[in-house]
């Protein structure tokens, strides 16, 4: 059963990733970006085009589908939160308008690809036998990078001038403006970053089992799930711990009943709603 | 120092301050007074560029800041101490401190130099350096946000109640500090205060406001003319 313990923790890499990102933004802007998913599959389309289309290196493809998803997050937040909020709209405009975003963007995506998934790998993946178990190195690649990311946005987060920015926004946005933080630089920052780790996990997703025009939504929703489960009281912590449990769940369960993977994390998630209808994000 | 003039501001479709006029001269400490809900705050949150200046003009050291956002203020010299929600609660105390200091002109040395000097002057702040903020007690939390507020050395403090709350030996205490400010460091301060026997001790000249209007201005040694217009006894 190791077997399926490392798919479920490979799972929750790409949950991690996608979560730690729309908690942050979620934790300081109090923003619920549905669209972090169009980020993620969007940064999986360019790479898969660029290394799959046109051949071009991993390298030089994966970076540019990451800036071109950090680029997508920033320019929703500028061209549309932004002006939305400075309008004296709501959050529930703004979730509103995140939701356009993602059903803009699925359409265009199904018509470009015609519903077939896109896999951006060309070679086949290399297995590592453990005492009869087949492991993927693979997945062993993606705990370590996801391990790494982690690390550096820890020390991003409370090592650097622009963390503790993020820190102080969190806590107390009132104040954040009255100390003189220039709140909007701030957000920059806090989308880029965000973007950046959907894209991550967005290329890493298209490059391992494909991706198809729904793969951003399915992505984010566990990923929400995961950060309802892990709360973000503390971001770090609580997005991998939620992403953790939901990797593993849905790796057994996938491995026992497929069919009953979404009934599980929904199922998940109603029962944490009903027993924390107020403290979903605490 | 703080010219206001004219000033007019308030919250969406609903303008709170008619044609406010307020000097704070250098080196001052001017008291303001008012009931609840006078707009006592709203003054403080407009002089800052945390609310729309629908009409009127706010100079600082002689430059038209009227229309400048709240981090351009700080830039400036001005700081504000919020009524409430005036520190950052899950985050330490030092680090409290440091976001203070985000829209300082030095570097790190200059930040040191300023935790060091905030410590001299709140001893008990750096026992509790590494302690949430939420843990302080009322009077500690006061001194730390008055700290936050002057790790970018500002020449000019608006300070909203800062002693609502708290037991009459930690005002004194407090107000004694501010006093320090003043006196010792050449600051200019507008204190918001409900506790008039107190700010009066301090201050050098009272105004008193009044469903958004000024409705007295005069020396803080004429208590017995301050007491009676804040309970409309004339
Ligand atoms: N955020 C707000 N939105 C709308 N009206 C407000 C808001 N804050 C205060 N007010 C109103 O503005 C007036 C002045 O309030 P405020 O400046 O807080 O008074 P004070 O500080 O003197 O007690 C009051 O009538 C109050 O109800
Ligand atoms: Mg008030």
């Amino acid at each position: 059963m190791i077997q399926t313990l490392i798919i479920g923790l490979g799972l929750a890499g790409y949950y991690a990733l996608v979560a730690v990102g729309f908690a942050l933004i979620f934790a300081t802007l109090r923003i619920f970006h549905v669209a972090h998913g169009t980020v993620f599959i969007t940064a999986g389309y360019v790479f898969w085009y660029m290394h799959r289309i046109h051949g071009i290196s991993l390298a030089i493809s994966a970076t540019a589908a990451i800036a071109a998803a950090a680029a997508l997050g920033l320019a929703i937040d500028r061209f549309l939160y932004l002006p939305i909020m400075r309008r004296g709209g709501g959050m529930f405009s703004v979730f509103i308008a995140s939701l356009g975003i993602v059903l803009v963007f699925d359409a265009i995506y199904l018509v470009l690809t015609s519903g077939v998934i896109a896999v951006a790998r060309t070679t086949s993946m290399e297995l590592w036998t453990v005492g009869g178990a087949a492991i993927r190195k693979f997945d062993l690649g993606i705990m370590g990078l996801v391990a790494l990311t982690y690390f550096l946005l820890y020390l991003w987060l409370h090592r650097t001038r622009t963390g503790l920015e993020v820190r102080g926004l969190t806590d107390n946005e009132q104040l954040a403006a009255a100390v003189g933080m220039n709140v909007d630089q701030t957000r920059n920052a806090i989308f880029l970053v965000a973007s950046a780790m959907a894209g991550l996990a967005g290329v890493l997703t298209a490059y391992d089992g494909g991706i198809t025009s729904d793969s951003g939504n399915r992505t984010l929703f566990i990923a929400v799930v995961a950060v309802i489960l892990g709360g973000v009281r503390n971001i770090l912590l609580g997005s991998i711990t939620g992403s953790l449990a939901l990797g593993i769940i849905t790796a057994y369960a996938g491995f026992f009943y497929p069919e009953w993977v979404t009934f599980c994390i929904f199922a998940i998630m109603i029962i944490l709603i009903l027993f924390r209808p107020k403290g979903l994000f605490g | 120092m703080l010219d206001i003039r004219g000033l007019r501001s308030g919250y969406r479709n609903y303008e709170v301050l008619q044609d406010i006029d307020l000097t704070v001269a250098e080196g001052e400490i001017v008291c303001l007074l008012g009931h609840n809900g006078a707009g006592k705050s709203t003054l403080l949150k407009a002089i800052f560029g945390l609310l729309p200046v629908t009409g009127g003009e706010v100079n600082v050291a002689g430059r038209d800041m009227t229309h400048a956002r709240a981090f351009d203020k700080v830039a400036m010299g001005l700081r504000f101490v919020p009524q409430e929600g005036n520190v950052f609660p899950n985050l330490p105390v030092e680090d409290n401190l440091r976001l203070g200091a985000v829209k300082g002109a030095g570097g790190p040395a200059a930040v040191a130099r300023n935790i060091r000097e905030v410590y001299g002057m709140f001893p008990i702040l750096q026992e509790r350096r590494d302690q949430p903020a939420r843990v302080l007690s009322g009077g500690e939390r006061q001194m730390l946000a008055v700290s936050i507020a002057l790790m970018t050395e500002p020449k000019v403090l608006l300070l909203d109640e800062p002693s609502a709350g708290l037991a009459p030996i930690i005002v004194a205490q407090l107000f004694e500090r501010v006093r320090l400010l003043r006196d010792q460091m050449g600051k200019t301060v507008l204190l918001v205060e409900q506790n008039v026997t107190e700010a009066l001790k301090i201050s050098n000249r009272t105004c008193i406001l009044e469903e958004g209007r000024v409705v007295y201005t005069g020396p803080s040694t004429e208590k017995d003319a301050i007491v009676r217009k804040l309970w409309r006894l004339d």
